[in-house]
């Protein structure tokens, strides 16, 4: 079978078991939500807690439940690994430096999941496992609160209630993320991951060398690692080490996790707004994106430009042989396209093109189709601009699953939208404009540029995957994008909950003769529109300095 | 100035130390300048 057959095949494959997953998950998390009851293990976390659970809190209580509870989280895992010395399972390994762990620490807690270390050298087991695999489930519930807090806003009236956050992260982690990674580590582990608590295996190789092969609790970190979007390897060499990801099967599979919840959401939105075809249009506009991305990074990458592509059939450096060019470049834009951030090659390597891509691919804002909670409720803003717009060219004002979009609303919206390109082309500025920072470039010109505005692309819109070639590990970096994660988290998801409060407080408007239909194909085209645009207008100038200097 | 070089390293650790202290006043710092923005947009 032909490269180009086996990669249509595995898509086709893909998008299958996609298809199979969409309505069962899409309706089994529409019913955790809508639910009234409370199950036993629940009850008792929320007495533990000291929580309410039959409480809604207003949209300001929500926000700040969740800050506090992100500050909590922030803190405890900067100290866990300042103080894994001193702590069992730690594998001899040092405390990590203060810069690294708040780095590692906001990145973890913001769903970003950026490294600025290398897992099997810096972190032991105990900090692996009840650090950052912890957080891998908190920050991934922590998005989907947020999303159904904003569904809400549509479908609730004259209320300032948008829920109960505690409830809605023990729910999302109990019922949800809990039961679905351990069949993903049962999974994972029956494809050849490894699972075990080994401090490392010492063997001589064929040469004669001597080599450590560190084990660890692998798969189950692996399986949360995808199925909430997180992407932060248990090695340095993420998804392309074999122990994470040990053959096609498994890498098929890992692109099949990262996707699922982020698609099956939007069956969840239709039936909690009570028009499944509401759904219907979001995951199309979600799929497009993704189709268009993937056929472009595939063409770039496949294209046989200059003596060494000819020689490989194609953009082979930076890639994993196991996998070849139509593995690496779905991987590629289903991790950027999710806020992943787990790579099983290296984008540094890619074309100029196919790596511009990539960095495009986030700048729409990590919607197509986006983050566990976060892709949803990105696209739902987006959706907002929409009808805006449209709004003006026919002179109504705006409406949107029956909720008028008002003034207020649209300065949030704005806010929103203003908040990580700002975030991401300030920080790119320092970076390239301070001496210090500049020296951890490792390649001159336009891609050095590139580099560091992947950098701080990834890190604002919590994507997490690295396009390398940048020391990062440094005061600056590890301080620069720490903040820039919790900025390009927090700040939107305050905007987003406040969005929820103002929607909820409105009586719904029927829909008349005059209202935009937003489930038909028109309503997707100019949704399409709206995210390709706002992600151009603002970072077409960074992409023609960096990668499209260097691609043309 | 290390002054009992190869004993306890009385300078390096109290760098540390103050290191930590930076890195939490700043999360604290920003927590606290996002509770703001809650505190904002309520008044919007």
């Amino acid at each position: 079978m032909s490269d180009t057959s086996a990669g249509l095949l595995q898509i086709l494959v893909l998008v299958v078991a996609l298809g199979v997953c969409y309505r069962p998950l899409g309706g089994y998390m529409a019913r955790v939500y809508a639910s009234e009851r409370h199950t036993g293990v629940e009850r008792g976390v929320y007495r533990l807690m000291g929580v309410d659970p039959a409480a809604d809190q207003r949209w300001p209580s929500y926000a700040r439940a969740l800050l506090a509870f992100s500050v909590v989280s922030v803190l405890f895992l900067y100290l866990l690994q300042r103080l894994q010395a001193h702590l069992p399972l730690s594998l001899g390994f040092p405390g990590v430096a203060p810069a690294q762990a708040f780095n590692t620490a906001a990145s973890f807690v913001t769903n970003t999941n950026w490294q600025s270390y290398s897992g099997e050298s810096t972190m032991g087991h105990l900090v692996q496992m009840s650090g950052l695999a912890v957080q891998n489930f908190l920050s991934a519930a922590v998005g989907m609160a947020v999303a159904i807090a904003l569904i809400r806003g549509f479908t609730r009236s004259r209320t300032d209630r948008v829920g109960n956050f505690w409830v809605d992260l023990v729910r999302t982690c109990l019922r949800i993320l809990l039961p679905m990674a351990a069949l993903a580590t049962v999974a994972l582990l029956a494809m050849g991951a490894v699972q075990n608590l080994s401090s490392g295996v010492h063997v001589t190789t064929l040469v004669g060398g001597h080599q450590t092969l560190t084990g660890g609790p692998v798969a189950s970190q692996e399986a949360i690692k995808e199925l909430g979007t997180n992407g932060g390897g248990f090695y340095d060499a993420n998804s392309s080490h074999p122990f994470e990801n040990p053959n096609p099967l498994s890498d098929l599979f890992e692109i099949f996790l990262l996707l699922l919840i982020p698609v099956a959401l939007t069956r969840t939105f239709g039936l909690l707004v009570r028009d499944k075809r509401q759904g219907y249009a979001v995951l199309s506009v979600m799929a497009v994106l993704w189709g268009l991305v993937l056929t472009g990074v595939t063409l770039a990458e496949s294209a046989h430009r200059g003596t060494a592509l000819q020689l490989a059939g194609a953009a082979m450096e930076g890639k994993e042989t196991r996998f070849g060019v139509w593995s690496s470049t779905l991987f590629a834009t289903s991790t950027t396209g999710t806020s992943t951030g787990a790579v099983n090659s290296f984008h540094d390597s890619f074309t100029a093109l196919g790596g511009g891509q990539l960095i495009a691919n986030m700048g729409l804002g990590e919607v197509a189709p986006g983050g566990t909670g976060s892709g949803l409720y990105g696209i739902l803003v987006l959706a907002i601009v929409t009808v805006f717009v449209a709004g003006l060219m026919v002179g109504r004002t705006p409406e949107y699953l029956g909720k008028k979009i008002t003034p207020r609303e649209m300065k949030l919206v704005s806010l929103y939208i203003l908040t990580t390109p700002l975030l991401v082309l300030a920080g790119t500025g320092l970076a390239m404009s301070l001496s210090k920072p500049k020296e951890s470039i490792l390649n001159p010109g336009p891609h050095g540029l590139s580099e560091v505005l992947y950098a701080f692309m990834s890190a604002a819109n919590n994507n997490g995957s690295a396009f390398a070639g940048v020391s990062v590990n440094t005061g600056f970096y590890n301080t620069a994008l720490g903040l820039v994660m919790l900025a390009g988290r927090l700040i939107p998801i305050v905007l987003v909950l406040g969005l929820a409060g103002s929607l909820a407080r409105q009586q719904p408007v029927p829909a008349t003769a005059g209202t935009l239909p937003t489930h038909r194909p028109l309503f997707v085209g100019m949704l399409i529109g709206v995210v390709v645009i706002v992600a151009g207008l603002t970072y077409f100038p960074a992409l023609a300095l960096g990668p499209l200097a260097e691609g043309l | 100035m290390r002054v009992n070089a190869g004993r306890c390293p009385v300078p390096a650790r109290n760098g540390v130390l103050m290191s930590d202290l930076l890195f939490v006043l700043v999360v604290l710092a920003f927590f606290a300048v996002a509770a703001l923005v809650v505190k904002g947009i309520e008044r919007l």
